[in-house]
């Protein structure tokens, strides 16, 4: 076999985009079940209360009612909703009915009924009474001893880190090396700036949906659109109190994740209402229940206090981050890590360090899974904080990046610190051309021409920025994938993953592994994901890991496989199984002799020949580390003085994610991503009235972008080999959504010298800090 | 409830629907859940249709305006054994992710080039303004356009 | 699901008929009744059918039919009166499919947040017409100062005199290109030489809605062009607002000045700054 590689690395076309094209991908609302039941939930309008009584009986009587669940019907034991490994890092803080609500929007209970129609209005016309309880709408109020307590029953933490609901802390990382006072004293300046970011939503364009029926054995299926269905039937068995053996859990086509699907939220009510009922249930949420009753990304305080010489050596850094979970802790805990340990480790070479990081409750919306998990609050930070450093010693952004980011052979003290969870687990470096990247990106978009030159054009000014960032590749020793393959009579291979394609491609790069591990065509890899009733385990699609750890599975599968040919082949040839190769195309060959066998002949063999048995495989992986992959976003932006708008008129990502399975699919992630982390950057917020109500719960006022702001957009991979990742790949899917924020408010002080420590960079605070500077 | 004719993909239909009933929901309970509901506001495109061959949200609709129409939606416009050609150029440019909103993106570049065969990227960007897509950043949708404009174009000569 | 009946009259007259009386609204492109509900609203008379699908230019007077969408107006007028303020402003409100399906009728009976209608209408002069109970032809102002004229009433047309021959400046206001403004600014004039002949300017968006900005307007009337630079365009533009999602009401009146401003001098000094 050469080294030429076949499909690793080629642009193959995403394997069900002609299905999708042509309006032939069904997603979980498109299934149609006999007779179906439909649910719809009520909320609380209250930020902060107990629930005194709830009257269903008019709702009850409602045209079309068949039952109604509440905390006064229905017992319900704690969980997470977050779609975790078990034991969940996040807390057990809720329950499917709360007989307390803590946000505008918490779900109180839920009505089931023949149609959509009728079990909205029932769901309008139950009556429940509350107590007010004072809301908690301040983070940095939390622990305040006259704030009200959110959790003060019997919720615990699964696992054993930190957790003090009596001071509303739902998760804390304390992690220090060195001496940080030391390291003060010896700087010559010390930057201490604080940022904040902001509440956010995923706004995949599928809604949460979940579509329950019962098999011909009874058994309950559930079409669900989840990025974790292995974690789904778990969390519901628990949640909704059915045995796991009777469940079932398939994801068919998905509507984009980013984290939002990564929730239990809608499976365990559509599963306690149809094992009830005995009948087919469909749970859909319509847009603004997805952005009040949906995750978000959890808004930050960022503290960044950094200690440096004239020479420009930094001497130490103190992190103090204090992060909103809203009402539940879901992801709190990790989140609030990657915040440390995905930003930390890349100026890996400062010697004092320390990181202070508290999750707290509030009354507001649930923080969860969000594309950059923590990191891209944290890079938010620490861009412009860099930035700021490196202008007080007048050195440009990119060499000050240069000689202080991690390089290969290199590793960090945090790397071993900071876990999910669990302690970290130390790792090397072992690629990185972040250097490439910047360098590459910075010739792209035009760095030594733009930058400090404030070109202006009437009140337009013109500036450039950039965001360094790094990110993981699954959660080492925690996060497990696994394969299964067989071979069929004419040389094909049935690929079964639990790796769960969200419209990722990962159905795609995940059959280019395997076809090129075989030697064979992508036609020949009929892949299946994901059905806890057929495929495999796999935690689901979430921390970057699918291409590097379920990639690592589907690579030894089909490795093992491969073997098992050999093995045949020798036989059929008589011949030493080390004498043969693999070729292209499916065959095996006996060089010396000439002599060769087709994949076709050995499956025919070993199913009907002789010693006949199914060549088959089966291989799963946890990787003893998370290999990172690292980019350089820039930004050229034109800012408006009078007005105070941005407008961003070229964005460029360079990223190193190791070898790119596929480019296309992997340009398609970095633009993707970059252009939601511009919506996050300029419009994308979450607005509150007085009482905590959300008050811009759709696409009218939340405002994402479109393909009308789409800037001059330039994608750069430059190619690295991790040497732990199959075929030497490292992930993409997150990174891209770090560096937009960062980049533009860079490239904002680029242009007219303010500095946006508060997301999103809105033409008002812009304006206003312009004008605060005059 | 009503009963009244329409024509999905050339095909005539007989539905049962109510009187305040939206498009949306009345073809995709007829079965072509190609048409995907995204946020029922006006404010995603994904359930876009062509309407007697204008582009429309038919969240926006009501169905019994609709009767008797002639609706498209894009599995009108090709099959997997035989695509349209910007079926195909979505497909080999990457424009597809999810795939949640390609269905209405591929309408609208559909209607766009029955108006406009040969558009400028601008132009591109008017045509599509009202489909929101979160996988793509878009970049490779306006090149899966301009794809098969070219190929539309020539083919046409 | 909710009883409603549904009408297709074939004429203005049998239209007008059956709009008499109670819960009976017109339904043309149905956008604002899909999102607002239909709870007040027991009958509806579709449109469709009514010959109210026109554009008309006659010396100078423009009057297009109720049932125009907006795309239809903005790609007929590129034709039949190139530079109209219209085409900038219809042809680039909400999204293509939204403006595939609002009708001017229907704008003008709900002015919804995308109206792009409101602000042209107050500086091109455009009135609106209709038949039935209250028929007759409406300024836009007194229109949407008084919603009970639209009972038992039908708009067949919006008319607009003298809509040709101007210089004309558009400005909406947006977070995203697809988006509703926030506020839009219009202006209008005629030059002569170096002397401004007419000039009108119109803000949408603000407290009032729309508001012909008068006094503005008359200090740069009869004035050589330049006399711009010496009128205080910021403070006589600025109009007072209420709290928007897209900003602070002295935020949106401040930059609605600033607008304000940008859009006189593209119009009477020919500089392009937006």
């Amino acid at each position: 076999m050469t080294n030429e590689r076949s499909l690793v690395g080629k642009s193959v076309k995403k394997i069900d985009s002609l299905a999708l094209a042509c309006g032939r991908g069904k997603y979980t609302a498109d299934f149609s079940v006999e007779n179906p039941l439909h649910l719809a939930f009520f909320y609380s309008p209250l930020a902060h209360g107990n629930i005194l009584a709830i009257d269903d009986t008019p709702a009850r009587a409602m045209d079309g009612v068949v039952d109604i669940f509440h905390s006064g019907n229905t017992r319900s034991g704690l969980f997470t909703t977050a779609g975790q490994g078990f034991p969940e890092p996040s807390p057990y803080d809720t329950r499917l009915f709360n007989s307390r609500v803590r946000y505008h929007g918490d779900i109180v209970g839920c009505v089931l009924a023949e149609s959509v129609i009728q079990a909205r209005a029932a769901a309008a016309a139950v009556k429940v009474e509350y107590e007010p309880l004072p809301p908690l709408f301040d983070p940095e109020q939390s622990g305040d001893p006259a704030s009200p307590r959110l959790h003060d029953g019997e919720e615990y933490a699964p696992l054993p880190v930190p957790y003090r609901p009596e001071e509303n802390v739902a998760g804390e990382v304390l992690f220090s090396f060195g001496d940080v006072e030391k390291g003060f004293a010896e700087a010559d300046f010390i930057a201490d700036e604080t940022y904040r970011t902001h509440y956010a939503n995923h706004c995949a364009m599928e809604p949460h949906c979940t579509t329950a029926f019962f098999d011909e054995k009874g058994r309950l299926v559930l079409y669900s659109s989840t990025q974790v269905p292995f974690h789904a039937r778990r969390i519901v068995s628990q949640a909704a109190g059915i045995p796991l053996h009777r469940i079932r859990v398939i994801k068919p086509r998905i509507g984009g994740g980013f984290g939002g699907k990564q929730e239990v939220l809608l499976e365990p009510y559509a599963a306690l209402a149809a094992w009830k009922w005995k009948r087919s249930v469909k749970a859909e949420l319509d847009r603004s229940e997805v952005f009040t009753t949906g995750r978000t990304r959890h808004p930050f305080r960022v503290h960044m206090r950094t200690g440096v010489k004239k020479d420009g050596s930094i001497t130490a850094i103190a992190l103090d981050d204090l992060m909103n979970t809203g009402a539940y802790g879901a992801h709190a805990l990790t989140v609030l890590s990657n915040a440390g340990s995905k930003v930390l480790p890349l100026f890996n070479k400062i010697p004092n360090v320390s990181f202070v990081g508290r999750a707290v409750y509030t009354t507001l919306p649930v923080g969860g899974a969000y594309r950059g998990y923590g990191a891209t609050q944290g890079y938010f930070a620490f861009n412009q904080h860099m930035d700021g450093i490196a202008r007080t010693l007048g050195v440009d952004f990119l060499d000050f990046v240069k000689s202080r980011h991690i390089q290969e052979g290199e590793t960090s003290e945090v790397f071993k610190a900071i876990g999910e969870g669990t302690e970290g687990v130390s790792q090397i470096i072992r690629s990185c051309k972040l250097d490439e990247c910047i360098d590459r990106g910075a010739e792209a978009i035009g760095w030594a021409r733009l930058r400090g030159k404030r070109i202006t054009s009437g009140p337009w000014v013109k500036g450039v920025g950039a965001a360094v960032t790094m990110q993981g590749s699954g959660i080492p020793k925690v996060d497990m994938a696994s394969a299964s393959m067989k071979m069929n009579d004419d040389g094909s291979f049935n690929l079964l993953v639990g790796a769960t394609d969200i419209g990722t491609g990962s159905d795609t790069i995940l059959s280019q592994i395997a076809g090129e591990a075989l030697a064979v065509p992508l036609e020949k890899i009929i892949i299946l994901s994901s059905d806890t009733d057929l495929t495999p385990f796999d935690v689901g699609a979430y921390a970057s890991s699918t291409t590097y750890v379920s990639g690592q599975a589907v690579l030894r599968c089909a490795l093992e496989v491969r073997s098992r040919i050999l093995s045949v082949a020798a036989s059929m040839l008589d011949v030493p199984e080390e004498d043969l190769t693999v070729e292209q195309g499916g065959r095996v060959l006996h060089e010396a002799s000439g002599r060769e066998v087709s994949y076709s002949r050995i499956a025919c063999h070993s199913l009907y020949t002789r010693n006949q048995f199914q060549i088959q495989g089966s291989a799963s992986f946890c990787g003893s580390e998370s290999p990172a992959p690292f980019m350089a976003q820039f930004a050229e932006v034109d800012v408006d003085r009078e007005t105070g708008k941005v407008r961003v008129v070229s964005f460029v990502s360079a990223g190193d994610c190791g070898q790119p399975v596929n480019p296309t699919l992997t340009e398609g992630q970095i633009e993707g991503a970059a252009l939601s982390g511009i919506g996050y950057a300029l419009t994308e917020e979450y607005l509150f009235d007085s009482r905590g109500r959300m008050t811009n719960n759709g696409f009218w006022d939340y405002k994402i972008p479109g393909i009308l702001d789409l800037p001059v957009m330039k994608t750069i991979i430059v190619p690295s080999s991790e040497p732990s990742g199959p075929y030497g790949a490292k992930s993409i899917s997150e990174i891209g959504i770090n560096g937009p924020a960062p980049a533009i408010a860079n490239a904002i002080y680029d242009a007219v010298g303010v500095r946006m420590r508060e997301l999103p960079l809105t033409p008002e605070k812009v304006l206003r800090a312009l004008q605060s500077k005059e | 409830m009503r009963k009244g004719i329409f024509s999905v993909n050339g095909r005539r239909e007989e539905w049962t629907y109510h009187d305040d009933d939206v498009l949306l929901d009345s073809i995709r309970e007829a079965g072509h859940t190609e048409v995907h509901r995204g946020c029922k506001e006006g404010g995603c495109g994904c359930c876009a249709v062509l309407l007697e061959g204008v582009l429309v949200n038919s969240c926006q609709v009501f169905t019994a305006s609709a009767e008797g129409r002639d609706i498209t939606t894009v599995a009108g416009l090709g099959t997997i054994h035989d695509p349209h050609p910007l079926q195909q150029a979505f497909v080999e440019t990457g424009a597809v992710q999810c795939g949640f909103c390609t269905p209405a993106m591929i309408l609208s570049s559909y209607a766009l080039l029955q108006k406009n065969p040969n558009p400028s990227d601008e132009e591109i960007r008017r045509g599509l303004d009202g489909n929101s897509c979160r996988c793509t950043g878009y970049v490779k949708i306006i090149e899966a356009v301009r794809l098969a404009a070219g190929r539309m174009a020539a083919h046409d000569e | 699901m909710k009883k409603l009946q549904w009408y297709f009259p074939d004429s203005i007259e049998e239209a007008l008929t059956l709009l008499k009386g109670g819960k009976t609204v017109p339904h043309s492109g149905g956008t604002s009744l899909a999102n607002r509900g239909l709870s007040s609203v027991s009958a509806l008379v579709d449109t469709a059918r009514l010959p109210l699908k026109y554009l008309r230019i006659d010396s100078g007077n423009l009057e297009i039919g109720a049932n125009e969408t907006y795309a239809s107006v903005a790609d007929g007028l590129r034709n039949i009166l190139p530079g109209n303020l219209l085409i900038e402003s219809l042809g680039h409100a909400t999204s293509t499919p939204l403006r595939n399906r609002i009708t001017l009728g229907g704008s003008a009976s709900l002015f919804p947040l995308w109206s792009d209608l409101l602000g042209p209408m107050a500086v091109l002069n455009g009135e609106i017409r209709a038949e039935g109970k209250n028929g007759g032809s409406y300024d836009v102002f007194a229109w949407i100062r008084d919603h009970s004229l639209q009972r038992e009433t039908l708009i067949t047309s919006l008319f607009f005199p003298d809509a040709a021959d101007w210089i004309s400046c558009y400005y909406r206001e947006t977070r995203v290109g697809f988006d509703y403004p926030s506020f839009t600014v219009s202006v209008l004039a005629r030059i002569n030489g170096k002397t401004v002949d007419t000039v009108r300017i119109a803000l949408s968006g603000g407290l009032d809605r729309v508001v012909r900005l008068k006094a503005l307007e008359e200090a740069l009337t009869g004035r050589d062009v330049f006399h711009l630079s010496s009128v205080d365009v910021l403070s006589m533009a600025s109009v007072p607002f209420g709290r928007k999602p897209s900003g602070s009401p002295e935020y949106l009146s401040a930059v609605a000045a600033v607008q304000v401003k940008r859009c006189l001098e593209t119009v009477l000094l020919q500089e392009e700054r937006r």
